[in-house]
């Protein structure tokens, strides 16, 4: 029995040491376990502040002034000299065309002309000889006519004074039928002679018109063959273009000086009727154009000024001219530089700042926090815990009066120049949470 | 048959005192659900009756969340231990000594201050609390483990107990000793603590098993959390968590129990020498 008593206490003091050392180890595991399930929290100081608003963005610098160098259409470009952005002085070539097609061209143009011409002249000789004819027509109807007519006369007047002196040769006695039927028939006679000078009348009438609106038809004719083709005046201006061109071997030349902004005409292709280039008049001056949201808009106003920065050069104080609302709801915002040698069509980058919010509490945006619409932001609190004192992450509400891209200005919750509100964590962090600062 | 009837009707309440330990046992393995649906009408305030049964689905879930999860067991854990060691230290540095003091020698008012050791040992805790609460605000030991170990040491149970075990050992043995020239530390270390160790090694059991149970004095006297010992952790875990609370019960109770069946015949030996009268 007291063997065993013994043997018990042998195992239990065993245990006993076991147990405690058990409990060592497990107090580090635990301890240790606890450390990677605490979240790690960066905080910061609130900041006594006002809130600016300032809008970045790119935007293009854009010349004033503009010219188009206008090429004649449909001639085939041998080499194009410029490139966009390059200087050009006022007479230099800007390109070449084919020589070849140009002359062809030429020649085509020259005989279109010609032929054109050939034409006119033709229709001019037959319009006087119809009129000629035509006269001749009027005159020879016009005799034959008044011949006809004076015929039909002598006859009816003949066949009136027949039938007259034959009834005055009968008087009034009464006539066999021998002779009522010579009455009858010299009767007939006049009626018939009397139609045939009215018919004659008439016949001359219509031969007279008919001759006479050949006349005008002809006259007509004649006056239209004078009048030249249309079109044959551009063909003229154009030949001596191409005649130009060709005097000038081909070459396009800047009209005047300034920079290249675009080329549309490609070595090649053909010379289309739009412009074959766009330079542009450094010397007139550049236009700021950037287009933003809606939102930076509402910040901007016309007259605020601005800092545009172009290769490592800053202009300040430019002023914003204009505000113009697109189709998508952006904004174009124009702005003129003054005093600069800046390039037209290159970038530029623009910062704007807003009218500043009054002074308050500012915490980084990463420290705000929603719920159902309002906010609040996790304050880091000393607590006393069975572990001593602990760091906790408390829920304390606020009002947003004004924030920015990087900056929110909060009121309310108690806070102050000491408090250390939680903007960064390894992971997710809710109210009551214990945490403990993070040393990145 | 009288010895098995015997056996039979004292098995009954035996089951019945070590009805806690099979709960504390089941109850660790349990998991959350299946307890919380046994004891409902407790926690939930439902209707009828707690029942408690083998777990169907057992699970180490909770020693698990126990022994990896909860640094603030351990924490409570330590903070007993330091206050237990501190007390059975200092019982055995002032106690034993007093007990020896008073079991040996003859001096006057030795029966007073005997009555007034038996007087101290009846008071409960909350007759002189307000004192020790004064005591050791003046002395700036409040909110330490200090306010606790040093009443604790000074407890005078283990003393009377203890001194129980030295009234037995034979005043000739000592006169001898002292005839021979030994000196009374000589006498006290090599006949007294010897032959008292019995009874030592009993107090002191009990001590430990007292301290790692003692509420209202770390109640009273600690405020910060992370000083407070054990039995202030468990009575804070939810009544929603029971089988965690359960398990925790049960790594408290194990020291208590491997110190019981070590010195399970010295505690039988000191259970004896309290009960017997003077």
């Amino acid at each position: 029995m007291k063997e065993n008593h013994k043997k018990i206490r042998r195992m239990a003091a065993k245990a006993l040491a076991w147990f405690f050392a058990a409990m060592v180890g497990l107090t580090i595991v635990s301890r240790a376990a606890a450390s990677f399930t605490v979240p790690r929290v960066i905080t910061k100081i609130p900041e006594y502040q006002s809130v600016s608003h300032t809008v970045y963005c790119d935007g293009t610098l854009l010349a004033k002034r503009e010219m188009a160098i206008v090429a004649e259409a449909d001639l085939l470009i041998d080499t194009v000299f410029v490139s966009v952005g390059q200087r050009i002085e006022e007479g230099q070539t800007v390109a070449s065309l084919n020589l070849e097609d140009l002359s062809e061209k030429t020649e085509l143009l020259r005989e279109e002309i010609r032929a054109a011409e050939q034409e006119r002249e033709a229709q001019q000789t037959n319009s006087s000889v119809a009129l000629k004819r035509a006269k001749e027509d009027l005159e020879t109807a016009s005799s034959c006519a008044q011949r006809a007519v004076d015929r039909a006369k002598e006859e009816a007047e003949s066949a009136a004074a027949a039938y007259q002196s034959y009834q005055n040769m009968l008087g009034s006695r009464d006539v066999t039928e021998e002779e009522y039927r010579q009455s009858v028939a010299l009767l007939e006679e006049k009626k018939a002679k009397q139609e045939a000078y009215e018919q004659a009348q008439r016949d001359k009438e219509t031969a007279l018109r008919d001759a006479n609106r050949a006349m005008e038809d002809a006259t007509q004719s004649a006056k239209q063959s004078d009048v030249k083709q249309p079109g044959a005046g551009q063909r003229q201006k154009q030949l001596e273009r191409f005649e130009a061109l060709l005097a000038a071997k081909g070459n396009i030349t800047a009209p005047t000086a300034g920079m290249i902004t675009e080329v549309i005409g490609r070595a090649g292709q053909k010379t289309t009727d739009t412009a074959f280039c766009m330079i542009a008049d450094p010397g007139s001056g550049l236009l700021f154009s950037a287009q933003v949201s809606r939102e930076d808009a509402d910040l901007i106003e016309i007259g605020d000024t601005m800092t545009l920065t172009h290769n490592n050069q800053k202009v300040e104080d430019v002023t914003v001219g204009a505000l113009k609302t697109e189709s998508d709801g952006s904004v174009t915002i124009l702005a003129d530089v003054v005093g600069t040698d800046w390039t037209p069509g290159s970038s530029a980058k623009m910062e704007l700042s807003g009218k500043p919010s009054e002074r308050g509490f500012t915490v980084p945006l990463s420290a705000l926090r929603s719920q159902d619409g309002s906010y609040y932001l996790l304050v880091l609190q000393e607590t006393q815990t069975v572990l001593g004192t602990q760091k906790m992450a408390v829920r304390v509400d606020v009002t947003v009066q004004e924030k920015n891209d990087n900056l929110a200005l909060v009121e309310g919750g108690g806070l102050s120049g000491e408090s250390e509100v939680i903007i960064d964590s390894d992971r997710a962090v809710s109210n009551g949470s214990q945490v403990r600062l993070w040393e990145k | 048959m009288k010895r098995k009837l015997l056996l039979c009707s004292l098995c009954i309440p035996a089951a019945a005192a070590v009805l806690p330990l099979i709960f504390l046992i089941t109850g660790s393995v349990t998991g959350n659900l299946e307890i919380k649906e046994y004891l409902s009408p407790i926690i939930f305030g439902g209707d009828g009756y707690a029942v408690w049964r083998f777990p169907v689905y057992p699970t180490f879930r909770n020693f698990v969340e126990l022994l990896l999860d909860s640094p603030e067991f351990f924490q409570m854990f330590w903070n007993t231990q330091k206050i237990t060691i501190g007390i059975l230290a200092g019982q055995i540095l002032f106690g034993v000594p007093a007990a020896w003091g008073l079991a040996s020698y003859e001096f006057p008012g030795k029966k007073m201050i005997y009555r007034i050791y038996i007087l101290l040992m009846m008071m409960p805790f909350q007759v002189t609390m307000l004192s020790e609460y004064l005591q050791l605000k003046s002395l700036s030991l409040l909110d330490t483990h200090w306010a606790v170990i040093l009443p604790g040491m000074f407890a005078t149970f283990t003393p009377f107990l203890i001194y129980r075990f030295f009234c037995d050992i034979p005043k000739e043995l000592l006169e001898a000793a002292r005839m021979d020239g030994a000196g009374e530390l000589r006498i006290f270390f090599s006949i007294g603590l010897p032959i008292g160790s019995s009874g030592v090694i009993a107090a002191l059991l009990l001590a430990f098993l007292t301290c790692q149970s003692m509420l209202e004095e770390p109640l009273t006297f600690i405020e910060t959390k992370s000083r407070f010992p054990l039995s202030l952790y468990l009575p804070q875990i939810d009544l929603t968590q029971a089988g965690f609370a359960i398990c925790a019960s049960f790594v408290a109770a194990l020291p208590a129990v491997i110190l019981f069946l070590m010195g399970q015949d010295y505690l039988e030996q000191g259970i004896v020498a309290a009960g017997v009268k003077s």
